[in-house]
């Protein structure tokens, strides 16, 4: 198995497009001198590409000529039906190397030149190489030099994230479209349709809840939400997003919103006990009002430990003791609270969360020092230091 | 051999395999294959992961210092003659834009040739770590460059005609100013503000406010802001506990980046380094987590991958590496768990900083004396 393969060139440069030999780029390539190859021949190249063997060009019946891919991609409609130098009868088959559309690219960059041919030949480039944020720019300037159609963009855009959903490149210029159209209209079905592939992509979530704020796309989300924790109640992201809803709109505050999210949230954790992005959330929309104010938590907490238990509710448990200690401040009945909490920290470093045993036990030490009395009844936890395991 | 269960863990081979990793490292600085031209436009953090993990491997012996050295400087973007592009300024990622190959200024006008930010700090980053003095980075440029790129809401571009928003650039901001011993470059008032904006409901760092929180952006904010000074400033002991709470729940033998994911061994460094900057690294389990790396580890290509029996590339490998040093593998360097850059590196760094402030206070003297 060879993973890096030694370079090897072809190259058979064509005329680009009906021009004459002073604007054609490939003289003005070879003019300016300044292609990849040469300037990194001048210095000890770090870290260059092998250049691909020549695109296996292949005839598909019905289709003509299409290029054969590097991977598979799912949604090529765009691209090829667009491609303007593979079907041309009178100029047969054509064959480019990244080196060329590179090569023609930097000389264009260089002139800044804002024609139908510079815009063609970005299609190319991003084509090859999807993450270069420079074509994506110089793309965004021809659009609006050339005051293209934008819904067209939208379309074109489209095509390339749902064949390269985790790229930062193609998202950002999807958010520049949309902010020039100032249309949001089918921003979240399309973020859906994303998300229906990959429920987690950050990408995704991101340009959503840029949509979302930007425009006051708020009807909806939270049932939106509420279809993909039907679907997996562990979506953090999804979770995340409720909270992201929530919060910009009814807000917490509200007693009745509060007690709803609380029950919501229990009930999701009957489904599903050992579920981190649940007890999270629960934790999360309570804490700063401190857990052990929220009437009825406790029991209720404590009721599920029975049936439903899980390291999360018991480090719940934990930091509700905590939140119970905090504000007794110092006042009486401080020992039960205390003692409940560190041997349930004991229960999660012994049995319930054993790879975290050192940091329970850290926990352990560091309650008893806030809130312990000194009493020798109260029960303290035994320290053991952490040793690194033997490597050869 | 049986693990702490009582159960008996499967025969893995969990052995570092130093020299393969060496091998796979200098691959990296000549030749990549065709199918990693995305990284086209950021060669240049391809070189500082080779770079820096030869170093915590203590292999830079085998690097070729002064071409590399001149390569780097080759990707400076450097004032034009009439200094008309100063918010452009840093380091591009490669010779991508087609620029005449220079070291030396002035600038060459180009309409579309910029500087990156994670360009900026990984070369910073890589002339440091090859021993290099920084005598010929225009720090002035690099800082107006930089001071370019940084939004209102206090989070930073990644390039001056505009990019995504992030976390990681925040921390790419905060590296620069670091090493060039210069926070001019950044409203440190409205960074701190962004981070505290982007920490979530569940007390983990987003890439902004709302957004999921995330080990790599939690990493990005927690060492951004010990790099700055701030950390106990900006989050009292209560945030910083459950920020412990948030990051130390992600180890699940390896780490993961987000609640309910599964593990990768990038995050062995992503999180494991926040851990240790909080001080709590210790109460993880090593073992668990070094046999997660080593799983991942390619012992016939060099180099680690995010899973098991996965493809290895310079980025798994490289924080697959820091991920062992984190733990204190024998034979590998100590890594700076703000900075990421080796002990050794870090020392150097520290060197030229007071070379610099030497060479400053002999200047006001002699301004004092002769005025």
């Amino acid at each position: 198995m060879t993973c890096f393969p030694l370079p090897e060139m072809t190259s058979k440069r064509r005329d680009w497009g009906d021009c004459s030999a002073t604007t054609d780029l490939r003289f003005i390539a070879a003019a300016t001198g300044e292609t990849c190859e040469a300037s990194s021949a001048r210095s000890a190249p770090a870290v260059r590409f092998s250049p691909p063997r020549c695109p296996d060009w292949r005839r598909s019946p019905g289709r003509g000529w299409t290029r054969g891919r590097r991977k598979e991609r799912r949604s090529r409609r765009w691209t090829a039906s667009r491609r303007w130098a593979s079907r041309s009868p009178s100029r047969g088959v054509t064959c480019f190397t990244v080196t060329d559309v590179f090569d023609y690219f930097r000389a264009l960059l260089k002139k800044d030149e804002k024609s139908e041919r510079a815009l063609a030949l970005t299609t190319e480039a991003i084509e090859l190489n999807a993450a270069n944020y420079t074509v994506w720019h110089y793309r965004r300037v021809l659009l609006q030099a050339l005051q293209k159609d934008l819904r067209e963009e939208m379309r074109y855009i489209t095509a390339i994230i749902e064949d390269q959903p985790k790229n930062y490149q193609v998202w950002h210029h999807r958010r520049m479209v949309v902010e020039w159209l100032n249309d949001p209209s089918e921003e979240l079905d399309f973020i859906a349709e994303i998300l229906s592939q990959d429920n987690k992509n950050y990408h995704a979530w991101q340009h959503r809840q840029w949509v979302i704020q930007e425009y006051k796309l708020w009807d909806g989300e939270l049932d939106y939400v509420e279809e993909l924790l039907e679907e997996d109640v562990r979506n953090n992201s999804a979770w995340n997003q409720r909270h992201f809803v929530v919060s910009h709109t009814s807000g917490y505050s509200d007693p009745s919103v509060l007690e709803q999210e609380v029950q919501y949230t229990l009930k999701q954790i009957k489904k599903a006990p050992h579920n981190e992005s649940a007890w999270n959330y629960l934790k999360g929309i309570l804490q700063d009002r401190g857990l052990s104010s929220h009437p009825g938590l406790l029991e209720q907490v404590l009721e599920l430990k029975e049936t439903h238990c899980s390291p999360y509710l018991i480090a719940f448990l934990v930091d509700l003791y905590e939140d119970m200690l905090e504000s007794m401040d110092g006042g009486q009945g401080q020992e039960e609270p205390l003692s409940k909490a560190l041997v349930l920290c004991e229960l999660l470093a012994r049995e319930t969360d054993t790879i975290r045993k050192e940091y329970w036990r850290y926990v352990a030490r560091s309650l008893q020092t806030r809130f312990g009395s000194g009493d020798p009844s109260v029960p303290t936890v035994e320290t053991e230091p952490q040793t690194t395991p033997a490597s050869d | 051999m049986a693990d702490e269960d009582g159960s008996f863990v499967d025969f893995e081979q969990i052995d570092f395999l130093r020299d393969r990793h060496v091998k796979f490292f200098q691959r990296c600085l000549q030749v990549l294959p065709e199918r990693y031209s995305s990284l086209e436009t950021s060669r240049l953090t391809i070189v500082f992961f080779a770079l820096s993990g030869l170093d915590v491997l203590d292999a830079l012996d085998v690097v070729n210092k002064p071409s590399l050295t001149e390569w780097i400087y080759s990707l400076q973007v450097l004032p034009t003659d009439d200094q008309s592009n100063l918010g452009r300024c840093g380091f591009r990622g490669s010779s991508h834009i087609g620029v005449p190959y220079s070291t030396k200024g002035p600038g060459c006008p180009h309409p579309f040739d910029s500087a990156h930010v994670a360009m900026t700090y990984t070369g910073l980053a890589s002339l440091i770590i090859l021993g290099d003095d920084l005598s010929r980075v225009n720090k002035q440029a690099c800082l107006a460059g930089l001071k370019a790129l940084q939004l209102e809401d206090g989070s930073f571009y990644a390039v001056p005609e505009g990019s995504e928003n992030d976390m990681r650039f925040v921390y790419c901001a905060a590296c620069i100013c670091y090493m060039l011993n210069d926070w001019t470059g950044m409203d440190v008032k409205k960074a701190i503000d962004y981070i505290r904006r982007s920490m979530s409901y569940d007390n983990g760092i987003g890439q902004g406010a709302g957004l999921e929180s995330h080990g790599g952006s939690t990493f990005c904010a927690i060492a951004a802001l010990c790099l700055m000074g701030k950390l106990e400033e900006v989050f009292p002991k209560r945030e910083l506990d459950r920020i412990r709470r948030w990051c130390i729940m992600r180890q699940q033998n390896g780490f993961h980046g987000r609640p309910n994911k599964p593990v990768d061994t990038c995050y062995s460094f992503w999180v494991g380094a926040t851990l240790e900057l909080l001080d709590v690294f210790r109460y993880t389990n090593f073992e668990k987590n070094r046999n997660y790396i080593l799983s991942t580890q390619d012992r016939l290509v060099g180099g680690f991958a995010k899973w098991p029996d996965s493809h290895p590339d310079p980025l798994h490998a490289y924080f697959g590496i820091c991920g062992l040093s984190l733990i204190g593998e024998s034979n590998l360097r100590r890594v700076h768990p703000a900075l990421n850059i080796s002990d050794r590196a870090l020392e150097h760094m520290q060197q030229l900083h007071r070379t610099w402030r030497d060479t400053l206070h002999c200047s006001s003297a002699i301004c004092l004396k002769t005025s």
